[in-house]
């Protein structure tokens, strides 16, 4: 059947949707709320948490909006007297064996039974039978299961059959006793994991990384950015009062990563506290910035100067390299290197990169450098490096051979890196200047489609450090100010003696 | 307020600058029948009940409702009956709770979550009572013990163990 644009009426007001549409979509992409626990944008439709009602004319009773398609000229209403009601007895029917221990669940906040119970909910329980209990369960490294609170709408079930492929889950027991369990020998212990917590509309399953750490409405968000790998997944970053970061979600880009996002990458801010370099250093030891710049210039002056850059800066930080390099380092070479990459991880609803690089695709574009081709070249020459300006910023980087035969032949290394890593240990750097990570300073990382994508400062810095656009800025004014200096000073007839 | 405009700015007619001493009636003037008549209420207080106590030797009879210091409840095993669910520290105005949250020992089989740190800021609190008010597990009331006095600011944040035995 070909897809044709159809007139449909919802609430009175005049849409025009795709016929394959269903119901609850036309809905939502039109701005009108129809509550729903199952349904899922990316997954298929199962049905069957009866939520989702609403009127459709001609029709005897209210139907679930999740599973009726669009035909032409339909009337939907999604207000009224009837559907409220039969909202009311779905929300009624699923809390009858509810535990309510909204007080000890982590998604107490974020629940939509704790939401729709505002909206659909009786401010008592009719039921006097006793709750049936069922299991708790650790369903893998980063996931917990309460089966008391699940309400089955088999949402993590779809995900795992269709998504991450592993199939691990699947519903067990029937009626009121049904829950969902782990298949026999099996464990949720995939890189795609935690995406079942997010999905899962109620507490039953949390992960186990946040849990117990806070209560949701005491976290501040921000939009960020993944830079873990190369699809640069859309992010939101949850911080503490104290601005610590306790947990990163995916947000919804349907270009990029749809709503899913991978373990690796959620699990990826602990560099942000950890191990930073705080203040530069000169020589090992913390110094004030001007002395920092001081030396790094005088360094820069040397001869052979090679400025090697990884592929986990920003755009905005290649170009400055480039202005600074044009501007102020005649013959200077401008190298690249990135993270060695692994294999992709490819599962039937999303790829997790192998290349461990947010920015390739954007020292490509705008240095014209391979960072992998860059890098072997810049190893097998043997000429003697000066000073190199090593602007690394790479979490958790494995020194791999070729970077250490360019080092090992170099005489100084001014070193820009957010942490103290093991790069410090080479003995040669002279300076180390503070850089901040991707979640603090603002810019523009390019995909593996070719994706340019801007981010903000999720949080605010750690360390006393600057990004390497301030960085490059701060050199570039430094050098502007002794060449003024110098001028002033040859004007003067002491300036001019010396000259003669 | 009457206010009239009277071409030099606006001025207000009542207020003492205004007012010509003229105004007063000699005999108001005197002062003394007003300084007799507070003289004779004070007087009368000497053959009434005096409504202080001694403190500290005396001590106030304080309402079982009244609201002092708190205290964190146990139930009949003899376990805190608090979860963390943080809603008492959400609750309170003058954010003097603190609470982390950790996960409850294995043989605690009716919950999943005690606290870690749970403590009151006793000079921040103004002994509003919403956190009790809050509390979805009768977890902390208010004994009406009067707010302690200590020589040092750190022991006014009162945690745990003191709660518990309060």
């Amino acid at each position: 059947m070909s897809i044709k644009e159809v007139k449909i009426k919802i609430d009175d007001k005049e849409v025009t949707v795709p016929s394959n549409w269903t119901v609850i979509k036309a809905c939502h992409e039109n701005g009108i709320e129809v509550p729903h626990y199952c349904y899922h944008p990316d997954l298929s439709i199962a049905g069957n948490c009866r939520i989702c009602m609403v009127g459709v004319k001609g029709a005897p009773r209210p139907v679930v909006a999740c599973a009726q398609p669009i035909t032409e000229n339909m009337e939907v209403t999604t207000k009224g007297k009837d559907i409220e009601e039969a909202r009311k007895s779905v929300m009624e029917f699923m809390l009858i064996n509810h535990p309510l221990d909204c007080p000890e669940c982590d998604q107490a906040g974020e629940c939509r039974l704790q939401n729709y119970s505002y909206t659909y909910g009786r401010d008592h329980g009719r039921f006097h039978e006793e709750k049936v209990v069922k299991s708790k369960a650790t369903m893998g490294p980063h996931v917990k299961y309460w089966g008391s609170r699940c309400i089955v709408c088999t949402r993590c079930v779809r995900f795992t059959d269709e998504v991450s492929g592993t199939g691990d889950l699947g519903v067990i027991y029937r009626g009121d006793r049904s829950e969902i369990a782990l298949f026999p020998g099996k464990t949720m212990d995939n890189p795609l994991s935690m995406n079942t917590v997010d999905i899962c509309p109620v507490g039953a399953l949390v992960s186990s990384d946040f849990l117990f750490q806070t209560r949701v409405w005491n976290l501040k968000s921000a939009e960020s950015m993944c830079s873990d790998c190369a699809v640069g997944c859309n992010t939101r970053v949850d911080l503490d009062a104290k601005g610590n970061i306790k947990r990163i979600v995916p947000r919804r880009n349907d270009k990029v990563n749809k709503e899913w996002m991978c373990d690796y990458g959620r699990l990826s801010f602990p560099y942000v506290q950890e191990n930073r370099l705080m203040k530069p250093l000169l020589e090992g030891k913390d110094a004030p910035y001007k002395d920092a710049r001081k030396a790094a210039l005088e360094a820069l002056a040397k001869k052979n100067v090679v400025v090697l850059a990884s592929a986990w800066n920003t755009n905005q930080a290649f170009a400055a390299i480039k202005e600074f390099a044009e501007t102020h380092l005649p013959g200077a070479g401008i190298a690249g290197y990135a993270n060695p990459g692994r294999a992709d991880e490819a599962f039937p609803g999303f790829t997790i990169s192998g290349d461990k690089n947010p920015n390739r695709k954007g020292m490509q574009e705008i240095l014209g450098i391979d960072a992998d081709v860059s890098l072997k070249e810049l190893a097998a020459d043997s000429a003697r490096i000066g000073t190199l300006l090593l602007v690394h910023n790479i979490p958790g980087y494995a020194m791999t051979p070729e970077l250490k035969a360019v080092l090992d032949r170099t005489e100084t290394v001014i070193l820009m890196d957010h942490a103290k890593s093991d790069l410090l240990k080479y003995g040669n750097v002279a300076v180390a200047l503070p850089t901040l990570t991707s979640f603090e300073k603002s810019g523009t990382f390019v995909n593996k489609d070719g994706i340019p994508q801007h981010f903000q400062p999720a949080m605010e810095p750690v360390n006393f450090g600057r990004s390497e656009v301030e960085m490059f800025h701060d050199l570039g004014r430094e050098i502007a100010a002794a060449a003024v200096q110098a001028a002033a000073h040859a004007a003067t007839p002491a300036g001019a003696k010396a000259k003669a | 307020m009457n206010v009239e405009n009277t071409g030099t700015g606006t001025r207000d007619k009542d207020s003492r600058a205004d007012l010509p001493g003229s105004r007063l009636a000699w005999f108001t003037r005197l002062y003394l029948p007003t300084i007799a008549k507070g003289m004779l209420i004070s007087l009368r207080h000497f053959f009434k009940k005096p409504v202080t106590i001694q403190y500290p030797e005396q001590k106030p009879k304080i309402s079982e409702r009244f609201r002092g210091e708190h205290r964190l409840t146990k139930d009949a095993a003899g376990n805190m009956k608090c979860v963390a669910c943080y809603m008492c520290a959400t609750a309170c105005p003058a954010h003097c709770i603190t609470i982390e949250a950790q996960a409850a020992p294995p043989e605690w089989d009716n919950r999943d979550k005690i606290p870690k740190v749970f403590e009151i800021d006793m000079l921040k609190c103004i002994y509003c009572g919403y956190c009790v008010e809050a509390c979805p597990k009768e977890a902390i009331e208010m004994t009406n013990k009067v707010p302690q006095v200590h020589d040092n600011r750190q022991a006014f944040i009162y945690g745990l163990e003191k709660l518990l035995n309060n």
